[in-house]
């Protein structure tokens, strides 16, 4: 099924959760935040969250700024 | 001294008037020796969309603990943007500061007073504590307070700069005006002019660009520390009268008795 990731078409597979697809990116779920079709989802919630086909996920985390 | 001046800002007790960035740097593993030698305790970050190709390091590995971290809406064009980003920062789970940042001039980089407000009511109801960046301009510094600010920051001179206090009078104004704590933010390149904003009045100073891009970071973040530390306490001890004339500060005796001596 397909995603749209950070604004890209992405290729996964059914029944992921968002925990799953977080650490399949090598991405420390303590670091980043979710907005899953407009949603926040905290990183608490990632294992509990299955992604669905034709879902809009960004991925954040906090980068150097001033 | 440093330990009964406290400035007390969203529930916290900060011993330090120096706030810092972590934009910028050419390696972010100084960002610790940085704060420690700066003796900052308040740091910004932004948030942007994790990097899905190449392994990027991740800044939150290099702030020590004990900061307070003030993440950033830069990025935001309007209000609504603002408050999405300031919501998905607190989701991260690393407290409830938020430094609203609503720009959409990308050659100025000045900030947009109107979405501001807006942006600074709506979080200040949500129980963020808000720190504006804004120009320092009366009318909007009244607005931010009415919208539940706990702080606003003035630029010094244009994000990235380092030109130093170029708005001075202006938030001179503000600070004679302002009940709420005035943090200059953008602009300033070198400690005396964070010196010199202290000296002012100002409650604190937010400093990265001259930090982070300095040949030796850590020892222009010890600078700068000292030099928010030196210009607060001149603050507090009260500088003597301006006057046009000379004044002698030793006895205006000749030196055994006769008059016309001086110095």
């Amino acid at each position: 099924m397909h995603i749209t990731l950070n604004g890209k078409n992405r290729q996964i597979a059914p029944g992921q959760t968002l925990h799953d697809l977080v650490l399949s990116m090598n991405l420390d779920p303590a670091v980043v935040v979710a907005e899953l079709n407009s949603d926040i989802v905290p990183g608490t919630q990632f294992a509990a969250t299955v992604l669905r086909d034709g879902d809009r996920l960004e991925l954040l985390s906090f980068v150097g700024g001033g | 001294m440093e330990h009964t001046d406290i400035f007390e800002l969203g529930g916290k007790r900060l011993t330090s008037r120096l706030f810092t960035g972590t934009g910028k740097y050419g390696d972010d593993g100084l960002i610790p020796a940085v704060c420690e030698a700066s003796g900052s305790q308040v740091i910004t970050v932004a948030l942007r969309r994790v990097d899905l190709d190449g392994r990027g390091d991740n800044v939150m590995r290099h702030i020590p603990g004990h900061m307070t971290l003030l993440p950033n809406t830069s990025g935001a064009r309007t209000a609504d943007e603002a408050v999405r980003i300031a919501r998905l920062a607190r989701a991260m789970g690393c407290g409830d500061w938020i430094k609203i940042e609503v720009i959409s001039d990308n050659r100025h980089l000045l900030p947009d007073g109107y979405e501001t407000a807006r942006a600074t009511e709506t979080l200040a109801r949500e129980g963020f504590v808000v720190l504006p960046y804004m120009n320092p301009d009366l009318y909007v510094a009244r607005s931010l307070a009415d919208a539940g600010a706990a702080a606003i920051m003035p630029l010094g001179a244009p994000i990235g700069t380092n030109r130093g206090l170029r708005t001075e009078e202006m938030i001179r104004i503000l600070i004679e005006e302002m009940d709420l704590p005035i943090i200059v933010d953008a602009g300033i390149g070198t400690p005396s002019q964070a010196c010199q904003a202290m000296e002012m009045g100002a409650a604190a100073c937010l400093v990265n660009t001259a930090i982070a891009t300095a040949a030796d970071p850590v020892l222009m973040g010890r600078a700068f520390g000292r030099a928010v530390a030196a210009g607060r306490e001149a603050f507090l001890a009260g500088p003597g009268a301006v006057s046009a004339l000379a004044r002698a500060s030793s006895p205006l005796t000749g030196f055994l008795g006769e008059t016309g001596g001086a110095a």
